[in-house]
């Protein structure tokens, strides 16, 4: 399978999760700005995070 | 005749105090400059010549009266039309908004304004829902910019940023949440401030990712972007993320000479694939402040792709209803982003949150060694209209996506930056460098920025 195949069913599998169909003449464009979202996901969850780093999800400077 | 378009907001309100002249023939002036330079810049949306009229009689009976008229008295400005005014529809530069009810108010800052004095010209144009750096929207044209029209004007706010630059108004409010007051500052040669996250009220501006939303504005000189930062300040209970500090005006220390300022330049990411005029623009004004080291803000590359993906994420979870029924409305730019970032791990946001904390820690350390950090805010000057890809050291990549790559790291931190706009020796188009302060410490980067425009280190100049 190659990684554009991959990517599809990609989103097709994830797209049912969220309620969300996504009509064919999207899905090319979606797989692209996927490929980019991923790529930079790669790099953020590569980092070596500490297992007692607490999350800022309630963000006070 | 009045020099409506070089004329800085204090100047104007000081004439109106002084019934020099009235805010009914400033606003008529203003009013004559959108109509003659909006078609070739495309930065208004909506103008709004009844209610101004309404505003600016508003302003001179009160003077007549005897009343003080408030410190922008008779100064007109406008907004990014994401947000909310009395009567419009707020956009958020989509298509899929345009059938909302009208806004039965003002958003908080607008308010705040009028009540100084200030006199609401109309809506500016932005990327559809603030989602990019460029302004080049697909419903509503693309705002170019006022020293070349072939160009672009960056974004999101680049409505915001081209009336400013090209004299429509001396003052206006936009967002920034990657970048999108300080990449069309930087492009349009003028003075922007994103203020510390949780600063300012964003009651009454569509949001785009709540985690780090920002609004601020933009002028032509530093004197009046201090005065309109310290009249939007103050606590606003509509806006539950905002920050409960006390009013810290920054007009009272912004003549005070800098001195004995510990000034550093970022390097690492922020210099990566910076072309000359973006590194030449920094050192200059590094060299101005006396600013020897250069450091290094660590996984700087790390910060930025966490922002991407929490941008694409939240931004999407936003849209989620209006995805599933009705994609074939959205930009196409913004479209294939949004359901993308539907589909991204759950774990992606996770590990951004606990990074942002990592992240954060390095910076504000940084920032007790030093007070003030100088980056570029933009890798170039203003790309083409309809430019896909640029070219950054060796590396062709997309334009839209990535005029933000200075700017993203720092908004992911709430940090305060103020963009000062830079001419080199011979330019044609300026290029902005980024002052970034500590947490709550706008008036420093103002005082900071007030200084190199005094000094003629950086400034705005009149497009021809």
């Amino acid at each position: 399978m190659n990684e554009r195949n991959a990517l599809e069913n990609y989103i097709e599998a994830s797209a049912g999760a969220v309620d969300l169909t996504i009509r064919a003449e999207h899905l090319e464009s979606t797989a692209q700005a996927l490929a980019v979202l991923l790529e930079q996901g790669k790099i953020l969850m590569a980092f070596p995070l500490e297992q007692n780093t607490e999350s800022a999800t309630q963000y006070s400077p | 005749m009045i020099p409506y378009p070089t004329l800085a907001a204090r100047d104007i309100a000081r004439q109106v105090r002084r019934r020099e002249i009235t805010a009914a023939e400033i606003t008529e002036a203003a009013l004559a400059t959108v109509n003659q330079q909006n078609h070739r810049l495309n930065a208004f949306t909506a103008v709004l010549p009844e209610r101004a009229r309404a505003e600016a009689v508003r302003v001179d009976v009160d003077i007549a009266a005897g009343h003080k008229p408030g410190p922008l008295a008779g100064v007109p400005f406008a907004v990014k039309n994401l947000f909310d005014v009395k009567g419009l529809s707020t956009l958020a530069g989509s298509k899929i908004r345009r059938d909302v009810p009208p806004a039965q108010q003002d958003a908080s800052l607008i308010r705040r304004l009028a009540q100084a004095g200030a006199v609401l010209l109309g809506a500016l144009n932005m990327d559809e829902f603030a989602y990019g750096f460029v302004t080049e929207n697909a419903h509503y044209g693309a705002t170019h910019n006022p020293y070349d029209t072939a160009r672009i004007a960056g974004g999101s706010s680049g409505g915001s940023a081209a009336a400013v630059a090209g004299g429509l108004v001396p003052l206006a409010l936009g967002s920034d949440t990657n970048g999108s007051i300080r990449v069309p500052a930087s492009l349009c040669g003028i003075f922007g401030l994103k203020p510390t996250y949780g600063r300012l009220s964003r009651a009454g501006s569509f949001p785009f990712v709540h985690s780090f939303d920002h609004v601020g504005g933009f002028a032509r000189n530093v004197a009046d972007l201090a005065l309109c930062y310290d009249l939007m300040q103050g606590e606003d209970p509509s806006d539950p993320a905002q920050s409960l500090r006390p009013i810290e005006p920054s007009l009272p220390n912004l003549q005070m000479p800098v001195e004995n300022l510990r000034v550093a330049v970022l390097g690492g990411w922020f210099q990566q694939g910076a072309l000359a005029d973006a590194l030449d623009a920094l050192a200059r004004v590094a060299a101005a402040l006396g600013a020897t080291a250069t450091v290094e803000l660590a996984a700087s590359d790390v910060a930025r792709a966490a922002a991407f993906c929490v941008t694409a994420a939240e931004g999407a979870n936003l849209h989620l209803p209006d995805l599933r029924v009705r994609a074939g409305d959205y930009d196409p730019a913004t479209r294939s982003r949004f359901l993308a970032g539907a589909l991204l791990p759950g774990q992606y946001l996770l590990q951004a949150q606990r990074f942002r904390a990592w992240y954060r820690a390095q910076a504000l350390e940084l920032l007790q060694q030093y007070d003030v950090l100088l980056a570029p805010a933009t890798p170039c000057i203003a790309p083409l209209v309809g430019q896909v890809f640029m070219k950054l050291g060796d590396r062709e990549i997309p334009v839209r996506a990535n005029l933000g790559l200075y700017t993203q790291p720092i908004s992911f931190i709430g940090l305060p930056v103020v963009t000062a706009p830079v001419w080199l020796d011979g330019a044609e188009l300026p290029i902005g460098v980024q002052i970034i302060t500590a947490p709550w410490r706008e008036a420093l980067g103002l005082q900071v920025a007030n200084y190199l425009e005094l000094s003629g280190v950086v400034g705005y100049r009149a497009p021809a």
